[in-house]
Order: structure tokens, then C-alpha cells, then sequence
């Protein structure tokens, strides 16, 4: 293995690594409420009230 | 922290005193004032009341009334580093923390939708966050710190309200914000071109018996019509100190916050609290209730008993359901309907009305002894505008013709920077592969980074151009009339004209346009606006039009980028007739759209906009797009080995030995087989391979079928992805237009016939919007399954489309 083989087997890497962090950020993340905003739990009290 | 959460024997120094009213007063005259030290004496057996000393007595509080004290303790000024040594903390430090400490304001923006709130909230806190004229632009509370002397002031920019009704979730929210967080000082905004509506919001902040400071914005637009406003006066009457500000250019801010601290400190003369009269009888339906309602000290040591029972009048949901928690809401709950039922048949009037007339009439007087002047002017000269921008027969082909204009411009303009970029994307490739030496690194950056990010990057000066006009549009109010104009297309089509202003945001990023659908009250519309959002061309899909149409549309570009935009619209306003008939099947509610007046948009702003979305694009370029060239580059770059059908270097000996005339026409395609047979066989010629099935009745190859699902991350993907595909026949020093004209199939016939090109962009507008797209529509909607329906029915029409584009046209040329 030369050093541009070497250079390029880590740069892939990382770039898979950084890809799968990525989508594993957007599958963590947890919804804030039903509109994504804090004043959806007076929205569901009023819903419950309705 | 708060003097509640305090343990046995522990001290702090008291620095802010919370509540309201009667408490506040007993309160600081029982001597809890700051900088005071209080020593948690003992518990009460069921934790409540707790026994204090201060100032040499004990006295015992509840545990409610103790949490509307704030405290420092030695841990926390400790923290606050004012001793640089770790030694004790001395009694006089303590007192210093406790005084810094209570040198921090915490402020909240109200005020109506558009008076200026976010301009005001950037310039005193140097943030940069989105403003727009048109209502609703802040969605969500942002905070910022502020330093004002020695005080540091927490600024909360909150959503833009008519009023603190349970009517929309913003106003549920700003109030709940009011109640919750308690801030020390409510800076109402007010536009001040429009005082009679923006002051009926500062009627119910009176009622609410807190601290406020009226900040008098858009001041120079009231000087300018000529008009005479005694403020100081208003101020004095309504015992709220008002202060003139022109919050985009940074007027009377200083002034603003030397008036918070003031009125924080209570060192402002002309703050007092006011009732506003209802009336005899209402005010002795007031009474009533509060009568009951006072029952619960706990509830009005922070909230105003009047402000409820006015609040229950008005029939308020939200006021209800707050009571219903306390002892005694069953008497309280009689007492409002009965006093309700008795006010209705005595005014013979809806209590609402009852109660918001007064509010009307309370304003009108406020304002004819301190408010001389001509209050039409600038409505006159919108009027003027409007009668032309929104005519019946004019309004619409205006609005055709501005769009169409922005997409011109987007193109023509563009054109010229993107060459000069294009140009030094090449010569960069050039350099680095002089410079260096055969090898995956050298083929990584050449094909790989410079071919991918510099595919995208040249689309830039687009993209600025397509924002310059985006926020010329929100700045100067005509982002407001377009959804007038486009109002009665979308109650046509079951949607309120206010549902196509996240539309349009669209044309900018879905992201923030399917979070801008926060402002639509009803929630099927609101989902339903969502999922039609991503037929609004971002500008993310802007990259691979131009490129697309550079390549295949040169006579006509920019009617073909402004046709797949049409397209677009009407393909969401089909799926929401789609939809309201089928899934969302409701009535649509009312709701009164405001039109802003014109404003002239100022250049600052126009630039910071540009600005910002340039920044984000060249962030976009360094992360997203620079790790899928990569990722797109290895697949297909491996494996390096593969077996070929015939030995091409053998072919590639031999023609170079019988050295005919065409031997360097030979050579060169034998090359390029063999490169196209490498990465045909490569892992993502596999992949695309394995798709080009699905997509070959479109007349799409494995190349494009490979660059499609790469744009699934992010539309400029599609470009960068190509950018490397799109590689191997050449040097290098072809540009990726270029390369695409001269693309052949297996036949040696053109790739890309106009057709095919135009399936690809419609495909490209239809199909799957980003990831980011579809997080937010999951989040926005509150459950995963309307994304996973956008992902699939979004798919399945752009392959439907494109498919009859193909095969019709295909019978047809």
C-alpha cells in the first residue's frame, strides 16, 4: 500500500463514519412535540379540553 | 435559584423578587428585598410552610410564595467567579454576587405579527435571525443576551400575536411564555403605523398587571406622514413608559433598555398599574369572579385575578383549563357562566364582543387626546400600489410576470460569475494534476472533490440571485399580496390563501416552509400544506436545472426553468385537491390575512440575506456534498481490479503498432470503453445498475438512476454526483456541460436527447424531497407516517410523470 492509498483509505473512512454519525443524528433526535415547538402541550390541554 | 429549593440551614442573598401584586408588596415590606440574607430556618413536617430568617426574625412562608424569590447561594457565586481565590466566601462577596446577580433582566418581545419584533431583538442583540414583511416570520421564541451597563439583559424575541386569546397556538404559546417563565419586563412592540390594532394586544398586557415598556417601533414611518403623537402622554395615562425605536436601524434602543432597567428597578415615576373600565355592569361581573378566584392565593401571587376573569367572560378555553386545576373552578366555573348569561341578556350582546368593544373604545379614547393625524397616509399610497398589484386582472399576470422575471434573472444573470467560476474550478483541477503524481489520492481529488464540490460550487451566483429576489419579495410586503392574490386558487383548491405563503418560502429551502405552516391554525390544512411543500422548487434543485437546461435548453432557458416552477405549483395545487378530497376532508376555517404596507426593502438587509444563504451553501459545499463526492468517488473507483469482456490494453498495444490514420481516434475510444466498462463494474455502477430497471422507461441510465438516489441527502448531490460520473470519458479539461452533451449510450447515441432531459428535471422537482425535508415534516406533523407517505407518493409521482413525458413524447418527436 502506498501513501496515497494510505491518504485515501482514511479520508473514506472518515467520510463513512461522518455519513453513518449523520443519519444516526436524524434517527436520535427526538421530535419536540406535535408542531415542533415548546406550546404544544397547551395545544394537546386545549385539545384534550375540546 | 429559587429560595423553594433551599435545605435546611443553607443561606442565600435574595436577588430578584417575582409575583405580583398584594404579595409583591407584603413581600418586600416583610423585608424580602435584594441583597437581604435568609437562612432556611426549618421545614414543616409535610415540607410546607418553610421557616425563614431574615433580618434577625423568622418567618415562615409557603413553598409557592418561596419560589417567586430568587437567591444566591455560595455554590452558585462561586460560580460567578467573583472571588478569584478558593477561600470562603466572605458575607460581602455574597452580597456583591447577589446584586450582579440581580442585575440580570430577563425581557420578552410581544407584539402583533410584523411590528418589527425580530428587527428590533437582531440589532440590540447582533442576531441574525430571519425578518420578513409578512406575518408570522418567528415561529418559535429565540433568546439573546444583551449587556446595558452592568446589567445583562436575556432578550426572548416571542412569536408575533393579535392578542393572548386561545385563539392560535402563538398566542397560546406567548402567553403561556408570560405565566411560565414570568419575565421581569414585557417589551411591547407597537407598530406605530398602526397604533389602534397593535394597542388593543397592550390592553390585555394592562390586565395582566405586570411590567411593561411600550417600544414605539417604526417610529420614523409616523414622522414621515407628518403625524402628531404625544407618547409621553399615552405613557402616562396607560402607566406604561413608551419609548420610540426604529429597530432596523438601531433608534432608541439605548434609550429602550435605559427605560427596562429603570422601570425593573422601579425607579420609573410614570408606572403605575390602570384597570380599564368595561363598563358598570361588566366591571361588576369582574368583580364577582375575581371574588371567587382570589380564593386561590397561589394562582394570584402570580396571576392577575382580573385578568382570568376577564378572561372567563371573553369564554377563553385556555383560562378554563388552567382553573379547572385549582379547588374551587366548580364555583368559579357557575359564577362566569352565570355572570356571562346575565351580561348577554342585559347588553343583549356576546360577552366577546362586550368585552373587546370596551377594549376598541378604551383605545379610541386613549388615542384621540394624544394622536393628531392623517392616520390613512401610508395606506393611502399602499392602497395606491395595491390597486395595481392586487387588481382583478392585473394582480395575477403581475405576479407571473415577477416570478418569471426572478427565474430570468436567476439564469442570465448568473450566467457570467458561474463561467468565471467554472473556469477556476478547471484550472484548479489542471494544477493539482500537474502537480502530482498517478494515484488513487490524485484520482480522489481531481474526480472525486474537484469534479463533485466544484460541480456545485459554480451554481452559487444563482443562488444569490435567486435569494436577492426571495427577500425582496418578503421585505417590501409583496410576499403578503402574492398569497392574496393567490387566495381564491387556493380556497379553490381547499386551502387558505394564508397556506401559500409557505409555499412560496419554499422556493428558498422546504425546511423552514414546512416549519413557516406553524401559522395555519387548522391541522389538517396545516399537514396538508406540508405535504405539498415539496413541489416548491428549493433552491437546492436550482443546481441541477441550470445545469440541465445549460446543457440542453440553450434558446430558451429561462421559459424552461420558469416552466418546471409552474409545473411544481400546479402539481401541489393537484395533490391538494387530491387530498382534500380524499384524506383531509374538513371545512376550511376563516382567517382574516393581513396586508403590511409597502415598506422600501433597505439594502442591509437584502445583503445579510444573500449573505447568509451564501454562507450556508458554502457550508453546505465543505460538509454534505464534499463526503458524498467522496463516498460516490470510492464506489465508484472500486474495486480496481475487475475483468473486462476483452483485453483493452491488448487492443489499445496493437493500434498504437499498425499505426493507420485513425489510430489515435481508436485509441482514445477504446479508452473510454474501457473506463466506461470500469465503472459499470464498479460497486456504484452495481448499484445503479441493479435500479436502472425501474428507471429505464423513462429513458433514464444507471448514471442518472445512481445520481437521482444520491440527491436523496441533498439535491446538489445530484450535480456533484454526476460531476464524478461523468469523468471518466475525459481529461479533465471538458467541463461538465460539456461532457453531458457529448454523453452516448451503449449505441453510440445521445445520451440526453431534450426529451429525456426534461423527464430528468421534472423527476428532480417531483421526486423524494432531502432527508432534512423529511425530518422536519415528521417533526412538524407530529408523527413519522405523513413522512413516510411524502417519501413514497412523492417518488411514485415523479416516476409517473416522468414516465408519461417519456413515453409520449417519445410518440411524438
Amino acid at each position: 500500500m502506498n501513501i496515497q492509498e494510505i491518504i485515501v483509505f482514511v479520508i473514506v473512512l472518515y467520510a463513512s463514519g461522518y455519513t453513518v454519525y449523520q443519519i444516526l443524528l436524524i434517527f436520535k433526535s427526538k421530535p419536540e412535540g406535535s408542531c415542533g415547538c415548546s406550546s404544544c402541550d397547551v395545544k394537546s390541554k386545549i385539545k384534550a379540553l375540546k | 435559584m429559587k429560595l423553594s429549593l433551599l435545605q435546611d440551614n443553607e443561606v442565600g442573598y435574595i436577588t430578584k423578587v417575582r409575583g405580583r401584586g398584594a404579595f409583591r408588596k407584603r413581600i418586600t415590606e416583610m423585608g424580602f428585598v435584594k441583597g437581604k440574607k435568609v437562612i432556611v430556618v426549618k421545614n414543616a413536617p409535610l415540607k410546607d410552610p418553610v421557616e425563614y430568617s431574615i433580618m434577625g426574625y423568622e418567618v415562615s412562608l409557603r413553598r409557592s410564595e418561596a419560589s417567586l424569590i430568587e437567591v444566591i447561594t455560595k455554590e452558585e457565586a462561586r460560580k460567578l467567579e467573583i472571588n478569584k481565590y478558593n477561600g470562603v466566601i466572605s458575607e460581602a462577596a455574597l452580597k456583591t454576587s447577589a446584586r450582579k446577580k440581580g442585575k440580570e433582566i430577563q425581557v420578552a418581545l410581544v407584539g402583533n405579527p410584523n411590528s418589527g419584533k425580530t428587527s428590533l431583538f437582531n440589532f440590540a442583540s447582533r442576531s441574525k435571525e430571519h425578518v420578513g414583511n409578512y406575518s408570522g416570520v418567528t415561529v418559535d421564541s429565540k433568546t439573546a443576551e444583551c449587556k446595558v451597563r452592568d446589567y445583562i439583559l436575556n432578550i426572548t424575541d416571542l412569536p408575533g400575536t393579535y392578542s393572548l386569546s386561545a385563539y392560535s397556538p402563538e398566542e397560546l404559546y406567548v402567553r403561556k411564555y408570560i405565566f411560565g417563565e414570568i419575565p421581569d419586563i414585557i417589551v411591547n412592540v407597537v407598530d406605530a403605523s398602526n397604533l389602534e390594532r397593535n394597542l388593543y394586544l397592550t390592553t390585555q398586557l394592562i390586565d395582566m398587571d405586570i411590567k411593561v415598556v411600550i417600544a414605539l417601533n417604526m417610529y420614523d414611518e409616523l414622522r414621515k406622514k407628518g403625524d402628531e403623537f404625544d407618547f409621553d402622554s399615552l405613557g402616562k395615562m396607560i402607566g406604561i413608559p413608551i419609548i420610540p425605536t426604529i429597530g432596523s436601524k438601531g433608534f432608541g434602543i439605548k434609550d429602550l433598555f435605559d427605560k427596562v432597567i429603570q422601570v425593573y428597578e422601579d425607579k420609573d415615576p410614570s408606572v403605575r398599574h390602570i384597570h380599564i373600565n368595561y363598563g358598570k355592569d361588566v366591571e361588576k361581573s369582574i368583580r364577582k369572579i375575581q371574588d371567587v378566584i382570589w380564593e386561590n392565593k397561589k394562582l394570584t401571587d402570580i396571576v392577575s385575578s382580573r385578568f382570568y376573569a376577564i378572561k372567563l367572560l371573553e369564554k377563553d378555553a385556555s383560562a378554563n383549563f388552567t382553573l379547572s386545576k385549582w379547588g374551587n373552578y366548580k364555583t368559579i366555573k357557575n359564577t362566569a357562566e352565570k355572570e356571562i348569561k346575565s351580561l348577554e341578556s342585559l347588553i343583549s350582546e356576546d360577552s366577546e364582543t362586550i368585552i373587546t368593544d370596551a377594549k376598541y373604545g378604551f383605545i379610541a379614547g386613549a388615542l384621540k387626546e394624544t394622536y393628531k393625524g392623517n392616520i390613512n397616509t401610508r395606506r393611502k399610497k399602499t392602497e395606491k400600489i395595491d390597486n395595481f398589484l392586487t387588481h382583478k386582472y392585473f394582480g395575477f399576470p403581475f405576479f407571473i410576470f415577477f416570478l418569471w422575471l426572478m427565474f430570468q434573472s436567476t439564469f442570465t444573470l448568473g450566467q457570467y460569475p458561474m463561467e468565471w467560476i467554472d473556469y477556476l474550478v478547471t484550472l484548479l483541477g489542471q494544477l493539482v494534476g500537474n502537480i502530482m503524481s498517478n494515484g488513487p489520492l490524485k484520482d480522489l481529488l481531481i474526480n472525486g472533490v474537484i469534479g463533485g464540490v466544484g460541480g456545485v460550487i459554480i451554481f452559487l451566483p444563482n443562488i444569490l440571485i435567486l435569494f436577492f429576489f426571495i427577500s425582496l419579495m418578503e421585505d417590501t410586503g409583496y410576499m403578503a399580496r402574492a398569497a392574496f392574490i393567490m387566495d381564491r386558487i387556493m380556497h379553490k383548491i381547499g386551502l387558505h390563501g394564508r397556506s401559500f405563503i409557505p409555499l412560496i418560502m419554499g422556493f428558498g429551502c422546504n425546511v423552514p416552509a414546512i416549519m413557516a405552516t406553524r401559522t395555519i391554525e387548522n391541522r389538517q390544512n396545516r399537514i396538508l400544506t406540508m405535504l405539498i411543500n415539496p413541489f416548491m422548487s428549493c433552491s437546492a434543485r436550482l443546481p441541477v436545472y441550470v445545469l440541465i437546461i445549460s446543457a440542453f435548453f440553450t434558446e430558451r432557458p429561462g421559459l424552461v426553468l420558469f416552466s418546471i416552477y409552474i409545473i411544481g405549483v400546479a402539481v401541489a395545487a393537484l395533490m391538494a385537491i387530491l387530498f382534500k378530497k380524499t384524506i383531509f376532508r374538513s371545512n376550511e376555517t376563516p382567517f382574516v390575512m393581513e396586508l403590511p404596507p409597502y415598506r422600501i426593502p433597505t439594502l442591509r438587509n437584502l445583503t445579510r440575506h444573500m449573505w447568509f444563504k451564501g454562507v450556508q451553501y458554502i457550508n453546505k459545499m465543505g460538509g454534505v456534498i464534499l463526503v458524498a463526492s467522496i463516498i460516490i468517488w470510492a464506489l465508484g473507483y472500486y474495486p480496481k481490479e475487475v475483468s473486462y469482456s476483452i483485453d483493452f490494453d491488448q487492443a489499445i498495444a496493437q493500434a498504437k503498432i499498425e499505426n493507420s490514420p485513425d489510430k489515435d481516434k481508436i485509441t482514445e475510444d477504446l479508452l473510454i470503453a474501457k473506463n466506461a466498462e470500469k465503472q459499470a463494474k464498479s460497486y456504484i455502477g452495481r448499484i445503479g445498475k441493479s435500479i436502472e430497471p425501474i428507471m429505464r422507461p423513462l429513458g433514464f441510465d444507471w448514471k442518472m438512476s445512481v445520481s437521482l438516489l444520491s440527491g436523496v441527502a441533498a439535491k446538489e448531490i445530484v450535480v456533484s454526483t454526476m460531476g464524478v460520473l461523468y469523468q471518466a470519458e475525459d481529461e479533465g479539461n471538458n467541463n461538465l456541460i460539456n461532457r453531458l452533451q457529448n454523453e452516448k449510450d451503449e449505441n453510440g447515441n445521445q445520451r440526453f436527447t431534450p426529451l429525456v432531459a426534461y423527464g430528468f428535471l421534472i423527476f428532480i422537482l417531483l421526486y423524494f424531497p432531502c432527508v432534512a425535508s423529511i425530518a422536519a415534516i415528521s417533526k412538524e406533523s407530529g408523527h413519522w407516517k405523513w413522512a413516510v407517505f411524502t417519501m413514497l407518493y412523492t417518488t411514485f409521482l415523479a416516476w409517473f410523470v416522468s414516465l408519461l413525458i417519456h413515453q409520449i413524447g417519445s410518440l411524438i418527436i
